[in-house]
């Protein structure tokens, strides 16, 4: 091979592997980038569950727990004492700073009737939502009333 | 052929190389990124084992769940909240838990204190942390109080 071709050569292939690890390199850089984290949260809503479950068991200045005043408030159909004293409590022991918003509202299930809600004014973008319900019986077996409870939590 | 035109045709068939090769590696690099994506997902279970470890805690008549016939998951037992009794319902080494439980008075206790001997979850870097705040009902001879229970955890990344 004549010495012009020969230096052409090395140029060319110099070019070339410059070529090969810059795109390489591109490629490899892009598929670490693309990389998928899925983060496993599943059973949050038994962590909720838990204060739900201590709202309803909270008692009064009547030793009466509020799942019982919901009860009684259903046969005497007026649900303003038992919305607020939920109200209260709930913003009393609520972690207002990681998790701004809350919602609970209570359906009797026989009509799917709306019968109260408690509602926070919280908003955030980054917030996870859970969800839970607990149903409380009533004398009418038929119908019970589903007690339902979203948190809405910032992502850790 | 003289010299000049031996040089050109040289080039022209590498630049036709050059150009087969960038059409290859485009191709080659689809094909490496198409694999590489669901390799390199990764599933962080961290905050399930967290969640998990925090029921524990709450849901278990070992550890702070109060107990009479049956128990009561959510009711803080306030002679189960101690620093003995939760070691050893809290017997792994590998995480760290810092509880706080708040009534009309307030009481810390620290699991694996190696793991957060100082300040808890300071460095966010190296340590997973969770936080998780939880409204308890807590029996103190036979009186229920209202109560906040928050359950730190953490574990080496």
């Amino acid at each position: 091979m004549k010495k012009g071709t020969e230096e052409i050569m090395f140029v060319f292939s110099l070019i070339l592997i410059s070529l090969v690890l810059t795109l390489a390199f591109i490629t490899f850089s892009i598929a670490g980038r693309g990389k998928v984290e899925e983060k496993v949260t599943a059973i949050s809503s038994n962590e909720i569950n838990i204060n739900l479950l201590n709202y309803l068991r909270t008692k009064d200045e009547n030793n009466n727990t509020l799942s019982e005043l919901i009860i009684y408030s259903y046969y005497k159909n007026d649900y303003n004492k038992v919305a607020l004293m939920l109200e209260n409590l709930i913003k009393k022991v609520h972690d207002k700073e990681k998790c701004s918003i809350y919602y609970l509202n209570a359906v009797a299930m026989k009509n799917n009737e709306k019968l109260f809600e408690v509602t926070s004014l919280g908003k955030t973008n980054d917030a996870q939502r859970v969800s839970t319900f607990i149903l409380i019986p009533t004398l009418d077996s038929e119908n019970n009333i589903k007690i339902n409870y979203v948190e809405g939590c910032k992502n850790e | 052929m003289d010299k000049k035109g031996q040089i050109f045709d040289l080039t022209k068939e590498w630049i036709v190389w050059i150009v087969k090769a960038i059409v290859f590696f485009v191709v080659a690099s689809m094909i490496i990124i198409i694999v590489n994506i669901p390799l390199s997902s990764e599933f962080k279970t961290d905050g399930l084992r967290h969640s998990l470890l925090r029921q524990h805690l709450i849901y278990d008549e070992n550890c702070l769940a109060y107990n009479n016939e049956r128990t009561y998951p959510g009711i803080v037992d306030i002679n189960k909240f101690t620093l003995a009794n939760l070691e050893k319902c809290f017997s792994t080494q590998n995480y760290g838990a810092q509880l706080i439980l708040s009534t009309d008075k307030s009481s810390i206790i620290k699991l694996n204190e190696k793991l957060n001997k100082f300040e808890f979850c300071f460095d966010k870097k190296n340590f997973y942390c969770s936080n998780t705040t939880y409204y308890v009902l807590v029996k103190e001879n036979d009186i229920e109080k209202q109560g906040i229970l928050n359950i730190a955890i953490l574990n080496l990344k």
